[in-house]
Order: structure tokens, then C-alpha cells, then sequence
């Protein structure tokens, strides 16, 4: 490889997607494009008890398709969502483990609630009766196994970690490996990140903060993001992975280049756990833009944070405005949490999978089920439905309840950059 | 869980009684299998566990099943000298059916 230090161009050569709308990132882009919904009534975990009962599981997934009884024994559901998404990304990466260096690819991965998700049946059981049903338990629900399969897999033998800054774990994940390519550190990062909140306890702790969507009696519609109608986030689960890489290596093995990592952004709020605030994500924008070179004259789309809470909403249109003055309001900001939901450490990649698909595609999804507006969230949301453009370089906006904030932008590869 | 073997303690005790080594061994194949989605087939006496690909995390999950199954207790020193089918038959077997 031909990195140099300091100078790499970062691109994006694979895609892979578990979703709500469905497990391959074709599904998901046709279904978001189209305004599809996949929310729906949860009925496989008891939430009798509970005030919300609609979320976003991942939809069309078996997981006898993919493993086998023996891989099942060791694999969490966010693990295995994981394996499949990477190998979807290094498929359409065209990126061959048995070709490359091993120590020259790291997985970095995003991931928050999973690990919990998968030890808390194994903890009910041991509060009742003191055994331990499960010996694995610790390798199978740490957080970190996930990116440790697709390492152990694949044979990576580059950097295997995963950062948890919850709901912006994977954006920065990404940004990470993105840094980490940039400055020549190492050539190739298999990235984003993965998490399911469907467990009793987690999915009963998310409504006791009185954060979700009460709206059960229509799923489909219950998250309104940017709606002055909105009563919280949809809780979602799946995986984003994509494959970074410097533009070198990616010439190399004759990749195709979907699209170019140009800037990341990361600042905390610094006083609320929950609470975000204007300050902390408006300076992210602004540091991402520092990274990326560009102005706020050069964003083109915003691919927002967009939860449907009543907080999040107004602060990040607010932020948004401080960041780029007069123009915020001829700028298309889509959420699309309406469609899949909250996958908290998955939100980033998949919203950075839809900002590259946009870029190829030269079209923006629609933020679904905004019908009302609300005088303190009045950007243009995209609310009629998908909408042609041609963006150059689009915003992937991504916070955490801890005060976390992570900003990407990605942007149109071209050959020889413009100055 | 996967799966449970289907034994209930009394009944176990009644047959561990009149065991023989087949009967063992039947045992504990069928623990293995359930526990590492082996085929039984696939479980010879003498067949090495790296032969067989069960690694040192099947082993955790084998020693605590046969603890749970059989009320024993396995040492972590023991544990590791358990490199076979045949080993567990060796060293575990009077405490098994006794």
C-alpha cells in the first residue's frame, strides 16, 4: 500500500445493511426512498406492563439463513447482525480476506445496548436461581464481540475495538477509522456499527425515561420526527457496516468508489446526561466542516439525528441554524428514524449509508409522518416524499444521550479534488 | 438452554445404578452434541477434542452441564487435562455413576 502520513483521501468502497426495511442495503434504500414504515406492534417480548409497544425490529431475517446451529451457540443477535452486514460491505467491496495483508485491516464498530440485550435473560435466570444457564455469557454479550467475530472471521488482524458513546457510537466509530486511514495509520477499516434494545428490561428502562413514542395504536405512524405532533423515538435495532479505506488502496485492488469521507467532528455538551444542547452539537457541524475543508456554503443535505423527541428535534434545528445561518432553511434536512426507528450505536451508519446512497443515487428519502409543522422546526425536511438532487457533499448528524456528538460528512468521490 | 437431557433425577439414578460404559458414554455424546451442535456421529471415544473442533469455550459449557446434570464438581485443574471423550469417560465416569 502507498499510504502516506497525514494526506490520505478516505473512501468508501462497501455496504451492508440489517434493517427494519429489510437486510440488504438495496431493500433499505428502495423502502426509505419509498416512505415504507417499519415499525410495527412488538409481540415477541412481553411488554404488557409497558406504555410504548411499537418499535423497529430488523424485518426479513433468519438467522438459520446465515449460521448454523454450532455458530449460534457464541453469537448475540448483534453479533450475527454484524456478520452480516460485513460480509454483505466486503462482498460489494469486492475485498477478498485471503488477498489482502491481515494486519492491514482493523474493525472498529459502533455498539451500546446489545451486549446487555443479550446477558439479560441469562441475569433473570441467575437472580431466581443462582446458576449460571449460560458459561459464555461474558464473550457472547460484551459489547465488543460483534467486531471481534468479523476480526475472528475474516482473520482481520488490524486494531478490533468498539466505541461506546450510545446513540453516536458508530458515527464515531467512523470517524475513528476515518482519522485512523487519513493519517496513514493503517490502509483498510471495516466500520459502523450494530445494536438491538429488544429486551424486557432495556425496552421497559428506555419507556420509564419517557422517551418513546406512546403511539400504539398506529405503529407505522407513531414516529413523527421534526412534527410538532411527535411524542418521542421509536426504538430500533440493526446494523450498518461499511469499508474504509485510503484511496490508494482502494485504486490498488480496483475497488469501486461509492463515495469519500471528508470530515468528522466530535464535542461533548459537557452538563446533562439526557439533555442536548445547542453549543455542543453547532460546534461538531463546525469542526467537521474545519476537517472536511469545506464551508457551510458547500453542505448540500443534512442527514439529521431527527429522533422525534420534543428535545432533540428543536436543538439540532436550532444548531443547525447557528451553524449555517440563512441558508439552513435551503438546505433538504431528512430524518429517517420515522421509517426505522432508533437503532442507537447502528443510527450513525445507517444515516451515513443513506447520505453515500444519496450521493449515488442523486436523490434524498423523505422524512415520513411530518404533517404538522412546528414553529420551532422550520427547515425544509424533505415531508412530500423522495426528492431528486444532485449533492456533492452531504452532513450525517449523530448524538448521544451522555452529551455525546459526532458530525461526518461525505462527499461525491472525484478524481482530483477541487480546491 | 439448548435442549435438556431427558432424565429426570430419580430415573437417572435408577439407570446410573445397572450403567455401563456404553450407557456412559451414550450419555455423554448426547450432552456433547446438544451443547456443541456436533452430530453424535461425529463423536468417537478417541478422536481428539482439536480433532473434532470443539475448543476450549465448548469445554467451559461441557463442564458446567455435566456439574448441573450430574451434581458434580469439575476443578479448573482437571478441566484442563480434559483433551478427549475418553478423558471424561476416565475421569469423570465413577463420579458420574456413582
Amino acid at each position: 500500500m502507498s499510504e502516506t502520513k497525514g494526506i490520505n483521501r478516505v473512501v468508501i468502497t462497501g455496504l451492508g445493511v440489517v434493517s427494519p426495511l429489510g437486510c440488504s442495503v438495496e431493500m433499505f434504500w428502495s423502502e426509505l426512498l419509498a416512505g415504507k414504515s417499519g415499525i410495527t406492534t412488538i409481540t415477541d417480548i412481553d411488554l404488557s406492563n409497558c406504555r410504548t409497544r411499537v418499535g423497529a425490529r430488523v424485518a426479513g431475517y433468519d438467522a438459520r439463513h446465515f449460521f448454523s446451529a454450532r455458530d449460534l451457540n457464541r453469537l448475540s443477535l448483534t453479533s450475527q447482525f454484524a456478520l452480516v452486514a460485513a460480509s454483505q460491505a466486503l462482498a460489494l467491496s469486492n475485498l477478498d480476506p485471503g488477498q489482502c495483508n491481515p494486519w492491514s485491516v482493523g474493525v472498529i464498530l459502533g455498539g451500546s445496548s446489545g451486549g446487555f440485550v443479550a446477558a439479560e435473560p441469562v441475569i433473570e435466570s441467575f437472580s431466581k436461581d443462582r446458576i449460571i444457564t449460560n458459561p459464555l455469557i461474558i464473550p457472547t454479550a460484551m459489547n465488543n464481540a460483534p467486531a471481534s467475530n468479523i476480526s475472528i472471521r475474516y482473520g482481520f488482524r488490524g486494531p478490533v475495538m468498539t466505541i461506546d458513546a450510545a446513540c453516536a457510537s458508530s458515527a464515531h466509530a467512523i470517524g475513528y477509522a476515518f482519522k485512523l486511514i487519513r493519517s496513514g495509520a493503517l490502509p483498510i477499516v471495516v466500520t459502523g456499527g450494530v445494536d438491538s434494545s429488544f429486551s424486557p428490561a432495556i425496552f421497559h428502562g428506555w419507556s420509564s425515561l419517557r422517551t418513546l413514542s406512546e403511539r400504539n395504536e398506529a405503529p407505522a405512524t407513531a414516529c413523527r420526527p421534526f412534527s410538532q405532533d411527535r411524542d418521542g423515538l421509536v426504538l430500533g435495532e440493526g446494523a450498518g457496516i461499511l469499508i474504509l479505506e485510503s484511496e490508494s488502496s482502494a485504486q490498488e485492488r480496483g475497488a469501486v468508489i461509492l463515495a469519500e469521507v471528508t470530515g468528522y467532528g466530535a464535542t461533548s455538551d459537557g452538563y446533562h446526561l439526557t439533555q442536548p444542547g445547542i453549543e455542543g452539537i453547532s460546534e461538531a457541524m463546525q469542526m467537521a466542516l474545519v476537517d472536511a475543508n469545506l464551508t457551510a456554503n458547500d453542505i448540500d443535505c443534512i442527514n439529521a439525528h431527527a429522533t422525534a423527541t420534543l428535545w432533540n428535534d428543536k436543538v439540532e434545528t436550532a444548531a443547525i441554524k447557528q451553524t449555517f445561518g440563512p441558508r439552513a432553511k435551503q438546505i433538504p434536512v431528512v430524518g429517517i428514524k420515522g421509517a426505522i426507528g432508533h437503532s442507537i450505536a447502528a443510527s450513525g451508519a445507517l444515516g451515513l449509508i443513506s447520505a453515500v446512497l444519496s450521493i449515488r443515487d442523486s436523490v434524498v428519502p423523505p422524512t415520513i409522518n411530518l404533517k404538522i409543522p412546528d414553529p420551532e422546526c422550520d427547515l425544509d425536511y424533505v415531508p412530500e416524499g423522495a426528492r431528486s438532487c444532485h449533492p456533492k457533499h452531504v452532513m450525517i448528524n449523530s448524538f448521544a444521550f451522555g452529551g455525546s456528538n459526532a458530525v461526518l460528512i461525505a462527499s461525491r468521490y472525484e478524481t482530483k479534488k477541487q480546491s | 438452554m439448548n435442549g435438556v437431557v431427558e432424565l429426570d433425577c430419580d430415573c437417572k439414578r435408577e439407570r446410573m445404578n445397572v450403567m455401563t460404559r456404553e450407557d456412559l458414554l451414550e450419555i455423554i455424546n448426547s450432552l456433547i452434541s446438544q451443547e456443541t451442535k456436533i452430530p453424535v456421529e461425529n463423536l468417537t471415544l478417541a478422536a481428539s477434542f482439536k480433532d473434532l473442533g470443539i475448543d476450549s469455550l465448548d469445554v467451559l459449557k461441557l463442564a458446567a452441564r455435566f456439574e448441573r446434570e450430574f451434581n458434580i464438581k469439575i476443578s479448573t485443574a482437571e478441566l484442563q487435562k480434559i483433551e478427549t471423550i475418553s478423558d471424561i469417560v476416565t475421569r469423570l465416569g465413577a463420579r458420574i455413576t456413582n
